[in-house]
């Protein structure tokens, strides 16, 4: 799951292409951004305000950087000389200029560490420099040529560095793996496929592998792995086919994680520009977003997990999010594409190599035992099969729901633990839904006060229970609650969750006290998400009845949180006591103090 | 070197009392300060600005809306709807006379006319005139509707500018008719602007300024506006304009003080911003400026006196007056003093540590609150109350327990048994329904010595379970004011009073009862702190000034050292801007004193080292004070400890120990009401 969350704007821009850089600040949060040529302002990504300032005389040639080691900011200035300030300094003209004969490129920052590259096409790291600094001459690699634009990526310890340049409209991709005794040992690599222009290009990890991939004005994306002493003619191959891309334009690409790579480019409709992340894994689209604006050769830079462009006149910031990837949750959901077989494969693979096979079988067995029903479902053949939980839920349960066959709806919610989140919506509608009388009153153990009246019988309460423990994907099961439930069951399903969060309220099957009320208290946060808008619009004095009775419910548990947190250091007071700390310490300080001095 | 623990006392907290007027006194210099318990302090700024003598809340007199001097006499206002004169040496109200119109809400004071205009609630303007007995009501002008904010004279003394619910108006006291109304502006169409305050100048030119925040200027001849300035984002509630009326201050609930100073423009004449300063943190409700001081107060409870240059700032805390804390040695328990209570709290113990030991020292038990005081009665309202302390004392062995309040004093015994207090009141104690100004326990011959309201000095015998007068004396033409120090020798021989007028007299214990011994050169500068040391039978005395003297009771002179302390005192010691409020001595070193001012603990010993050899370097004027006295030729070395803040009380305890207490600031800031929220460039 990956999902490009709604952008806002970081800070204007006089011109896009005079936006040198962004950068990693020395804390989370904060951003870096090189402006202007000689302006670099520092800010805070939660609020979008301006925390400080630099500006120079001397121009920046190259985005500034911060270096976790030195614990200072390194910029490059006039493409000849280096300045390295902290954060203290105010005016980084004062700062020592650190010059050097051969022009710099840029700099570029690596595990913690910054390193220089040098237009003659070689790459030291700042401390290597720092600390050989009179003796220091680069290689040189690159005569009367240029570059056309670096790439590099870390792999673990490692930094993969490359940079492109044109020959005679070929482009050619020189690169080195830098590690603590290997640097600057260039590949070339050409990059060419006959009579198609090369429209963007990127480095991508997978695996610990290094894939160089470069998008085509056929909208093919191609893939080379980066391997040493290899001939590289013919070794790419089609990776994708990028298709809600226009490959008329220039396509930006930018490595996000693993599986997913972030595609900024113009829309086929020629209508502005699109920024979508890509899942490599399974070849999907998995978020796509729509810029009023496309700029050619704009660039496009990824901070943690917000990705930068600039939009217009503004630098815009599009906060992203990945979800760890559960095996179950993509079971199903993304059916493998048929044309690639490969993919297929890879998943089955994973599947048999799961551990859950015994407990298929387990399951089984425990089915044949305890219910018939299942055998009658065929439940048993599609295990045979091979289909995964999911979609055995899917071919079962619009029967049994159709059917209302309470009791096998309660098995089933036992059995399965994967059942997808669309279900859960519709089985917790059917639960909501039903008439009391269609529930088979047989049990009378359960006694339980003040209970809602909607909610009676006890057995619908009883399968509800299943249900309310179940895990669930919040944001994959909040569109279906809003469109499967309906209000009056939402109030009553709310109505429940109030009166599990009073003090009539039982722990859930198998789950003890605090993490009944983890799973109560997640539940009542998702069922007022998906009808917030119904419950702010809505005049009923009943809803409103409820939400105060919930918020009440709330508040009352916001003061034991509160009174708890008043206890804690009493608690934290006891503890030390009985470790046998003085206990004088707290009021020495402030209230009383015994000194011994002498004056005369 | 001879090691002392200090124990540093800070747990005396009291709640701030925010001032809501000032009056001066420009003649004596003399600053009536009304605070918020409705208690009247008398400052005075001749010297070292210090309390002279402080009024006490009374429950009657609940509330001070206004307060002005005429000459000596000190008139307020209050809610209560009384004009009230007070007896500034009975510390009580002498007079009040009815107000027409509810509350009183403001007054003025024209004194070449001896008139006093009162504003009401009601919109009546009640004048005054004041007689030697009193004051006589002389007429009412024209009611207005609501209530008249605030009241000036106009210099001759014909006309009154009121201000009001959005208007300043002008009224002829002859006639009675108000002759102008000005109209003033509203920030918001449904919300009314409040004239908070005014200043008329002799040229007629009125300042007033609003709930807007906005300064206006009138020409009180034509009752017209002239120009307005908006130097603040809230309410103005001071102004004050200087003796010369070429510069005015305005400040308020921004507590920005603002300064408008009168700048010559070709013939006439223009009103310029000028400097600005953020004194205090809190609402200014006070300014007044004298000789070229400006002093301001409010919420936060500080006195503080700015001028410029060089650009000073002097903050006075809201310590009473003396005597707010007393040590009770022998039982280890020291007596705190608030408005309205007093509290008692028993020091702790320590752990032995080595002489040459320099630090903190651990606590062997926790000083502990042991008994809360008041005297309640029926306020105003019917409700039970506290009443206003005048003073209280308890004796060495912490036996005896005395407070002072409006109805009487009262003497309660104290009882610790197993760390529990017990209170037990005397009953029948002659003479006990006036309020004593000061009092003290003899603890040697177990006496009390009260000095009543009326002047007399009275001592009981303690010693029966009925305590009777033993003797009481009179001080005609020994003190001539109201008995603001009074002190009992730790051996119990002497007995020592002084009053504000810088008389000083001593009494000694002799078979049946005190006798005077001497009464003191009297000195033109008021002193702030007295004590006696008794090993040596010496008086010191410190007055506003600074000067020290010690005086030797048995040979009736100043001794020797006391003649040249004032050479050996540091160069900045004449400069002091906080008074010494207390003095002590270490019985194991006699000639050691110890003085403690709001910032500094000041150490005067005599410096053995400078015996012999540096007695050539000595100025031929001690040479000579020495010689003629016969004592040991000794220098006096001054030390000066720079480390409290608003250092209330310090006081020899036992042994090795010393008693400072303090009051921290950050304490008096937490217990003040939130401040007017004003971002401020570059936070959050």
């Amino acid at each position: 799951m990956a999902k490009l969350l709604s952008y806002y704007r970081l800070c204007p821009l006089i011109d896009s292409k005079s936006l040198l850089g962004i950068s990693h600040d020395s804390e989370k949060g904060f951003v870096i951004v090189t402006l202007g040529r000689n302006i670099v302002i520092k800010y805070r990504l939660s609020d979008q305000k301006q925390i400080c300032s630099w500006r120079t005389r001397d121009k920046f040639s190259s985005q500034v950087l911060y270096d976790k080691r030195l614990e200072k900011y390194v910029g490059v200035f006039n493409i000849s000389f280096l300045r390295i300030w902290s954060n203290d300094d105010e005016n980084i003209d004062k700062i020592k200029k650190i010059k050097f004969t051969q022009q710099i490129h840029s700099i570029l920052s690596h595990n913690e560490e910054t390193y220089i590259f040098f237009k003659d096409g070689s790459l030291y790291s700042l401390r290597e420099i720092l600390e050989n600094k009179k003796n220091f001459v680069p290689e040189k690699f690159l005569v009367d040529e240029s570059v056309h634009n670096i790439l590099y990526t870390s792999v673990g310890e490692t930094l993969y560095f490359g940079y492109l340049i044109k020959r005679r409209d070929k482009y050619i991709f020189h690169w080195s793996k830098y590690t603590n005794n290997s640097k600057n040992n260039f590949n070339a690599m050409p990059i060419q496929r006959d009579r198609l222009d090369l429209k963007g290009y990127g480095l991508h990890v997978e695996k610990n592998l290094v894939i160089f991939l470069s998008v085509w004005s056929d909208g093919r994306i191609y893939a080379q792995h980066l391997k040493d002493k290899e001939n590289y003619v013919n070794s790419s191959e089609l990776f994708t086919v990028i298709e809600p891309i226009s490959t008329t334009h220039l396509v930006k690409m930018i490595d996000i994680d693993e599986n997913y790579i972030g595609v900024y480019g113009a829309d086929p409709n020629e209508e502005g520009a699109i920024l979508l992340i890509y899942n490599t894994q399974f070849k999907v689209n998995q978020s796509k977003q729509n810029h009023k604006l496309y700029t050619n050769d704009s660039k496009i830079w990824r901070i943690d997990e917000n990705i930068f462009l600039p939009v217009g006149q503004n630098l815009v910031v599009v906060p992203f999010c990945l979800e760890s990837e559960q095996l179950a949750a993509l079971i199903g959901s993304h059916k493998p594409l048929p044309s690639k077989p490969d993919s297929d494969v890879i998943f089955v693979m994973d599947f048999e190599v799961g551990s859950w096979q015994d407990k298929i079988k387990l399951g089984n067995k425990l089915v044949r035992k305890k219910s018939l029903k299942f055998s009658e479902h065929k439940v048993q053949e599609y295990f045979k099969q091979g289909l995964p939980e999911s979609l055995i839920i899917e071919q079962i349960l619009p029967n049994v729901l159709e059917e209302s066959n309470i009791k096998l709806l309660g098995e089933s919610l036992d059995f399965f633990t994967d059942i997808p989140e669309k279900y859960l919506s519709l089985i917790l509608n059917f639960i909501l839904s039903r008439d009391e009388g269609e529930f088979s009153p047989k049990n009378k153990t359960l006694a339980l006060q003040n209970l809602p009246e909607e909610l009676l019988p006890l057995e619908r309460v009883a399968l509800l229970d299943k249900l309310l423990i179940r895990k669930y994907s919040d944001v994959l099961l909040l569109p279906y609650l809003r469109s499967d439930l309906h209000l009056e069951q939402a109030i009553c399903l709310l109505k429940y969750i109030t009166y599990m969060l009073s003090e009539n309220g039982h722990n859930l099957p198998k789950l003890n006290a605090v993490k009944t009320e983890q799973q109560i208290i997640n539940w009542a946060s998702l069922i007022i998400d998906s009808n917030y808008q119904k419950f702010v619009l809505s005049r009923d004095s009943n809803i409103e009845n409820i939400l105060v009775e919930c918020k009440n419910r709330v508040t009352s548990y916001l003061d034991i949180v509160e009174e708890l947190k008043q206890i804690s250091p009493a608690l934290y007071r006891i503890s030390e006591e009985i470790k046998g700390k003085n206990c004088n310490v707290g009021f020495n300080n402030s209230l009383y103090l015994v000194e011994q001095v002498s004056f005369y | 070197m001879v090691h002392c623990k200090i124990h540093n006392v800070g747990f005396y907290n009291p709640d701030p009392r925010a001032i809501y007027f000032m009056a001066i006194q420009r003649e004596s210099n003399r600053l009536a300060i009304a605070r918020s318990d409705a208690s009247i302090e008398i400052w005075n700024l001749s010297n070292v600005p210090y309390i002279e003598r402080t009024i006490p809340p009374d429950l009657e007199n609940f509330s001070i809306e206004g307060l002005c001097w005429l000459d000596n006499r000190l008139f307020s206002i209050g809610l209560h709807g009384f004009l009230v004169e007070y007896d500034l040496y009975q510390l009580l109200v002498k007079d009040k006379w009815v107000v027409t119109g509810e509350a009183a809400t403001c007054l003025d004071i024209f004194k070449q006319n001896l008139q006093i205009a009162v504003g009401t609630e009601q919109g009546y303007i009640n004048i005054f005139r004041i007689t030697d007995s009193g004051a006589e009501f002389e007429k009412f002008l024209d009611k207005q509707e609501g209530r008249i904010v605030c009241i000036k004279f106009n210099t001759t003394g014909e006309f009154l500018v009121t201000g009001s619910l959005n208007a300043v108006r002008i009224w002829n006291i002859n006639s009675g008719h108000a002759i102008h109304k000005m109209q003033i502006g509203r920030s918001e169409a449904n919300r009314d602007t409040i004239v908070w305050c005014l200043e008329v100048m002799a040229d007629f030119t009125i300042f007033s300024g609003d709930s807007r925040g906005i300064l206006t200027l009138w020409d009180g001849k034509v009752g017209a506006q002239v120009e307005n300035y908006q130097p603040h984002k809230a309410d103005i509630t001071a102004l004050c304009i200087s003796e010369s009326e070429d510069s005015v201050y305005c400040a308020g609930v921004d507590p920005l003080i603002t300064n408008y100073e009168k700048v010559k423009v070709g013939q006439s004449f223009k009103w310029v911003k000028s400097i600005q300063r953020r004194i205090h943190e809190h609402d200014i409700r006070a300014m007044i400026y004298h000789k070229n001081k400006l002093y301001s107060a409010g919420i936060d409870s500080y006195l503080a006196c700015s001028f410029h240059p060089p650009k000073t700032l002097v903050k006075y805390p809201p310590v009473m007056q003396n005597q707010c804390t007393e040590v009770a040695s022998n039982a280890r328990l020291i007596l705190l003093r608030h408005s309205r209570h007093i509290e008692i709290w028993s020091l702790a113990e320590t752990e032995s540590a080595k002489p040459s030991y320099r630090g903190i020292v651990e606590l062997k038990t926790k000083p502990k609150k042991l008994v809360t005081l008041q005297r309640v009665n029926k306020n105003w309202s019917g409700e039970d109350e506290g009443e206003g302390i005048f003073c209280s004392c308890i004796s060495t062995n912490g036996q005896w327990i005395l407070i002072s309040t409006h109805s009487g004093f009262r003497l309660y015994t104290l009882e610790i048994v197993k760390e529990k207090p017990k209170i037990t009141k005397i009953d029948d104690l002659d003479d006990c329904n006036v309020p004593c100004v000061q009092a003290a326990f003899n603890n040697k011959y177990n006496q009390l010595v009260v000095a009543l309201l009326d002047g007399k000095i009275v001592i009981y015998d303690l010693e029966d379970s009925q305590p009777f007068i033993s003797q009481t004396i009179q001080r005609k033409g020994l003190l001539d004011d109201t008995v603001t120090f009074l002190t009992v020798s730790e051996c119990g021989k002497y007995l020592v009073a002084g009053d504000p007028n810088s008389n000083i007299v001593i009494w000694s214990h002799i078979q049946d009862g005190y006798s005077i011994v001497s009464k003191l050169p009297k000195y033109s500068v008021p002193l702030t702190a007295i004590s006696v040391n008794s090993l040596l039978s010496t008086v010191v005395v410190v007055y506003a000034d600074g000067k020290i003297i010690e005086y030797d009771i048995k040979n009736k002179c100043l001794s020797s050292r006391s003649r040249i302390l004032d050479r050996y005192m540091p160069a900045s010691w004449k400069s002091r801007t906080h008074h010494v409020r207390s003095i002590t001595f270490d019985p194991r070193r006699p000639d050691v004193i110890l003085l403690g001012d709001d910032g500094n603990l000041t150490v005067i010993t005599n410096d053995k080292k400078s015996e012999g050899n540096d007695f050539e370097k000595t100025p031929a004027k001690v040479k000579k004070a020495n010689v003629t006295n016969g004592i040991d030729s000794v220098v006096p070395k001054v030390q000066i400890v720079q480390k409290y803040k608003h250092l209330v009380h310090l006081d020899y305890l036992a042994g090795d120990e010393l008693v400072v207490v303090e009051m921290n600031p950050l304490n008096i800031l937490k217990k003040l009401p939130p401040a007017f929220a004003q971002k401020s460039f570059g936070t959050k």
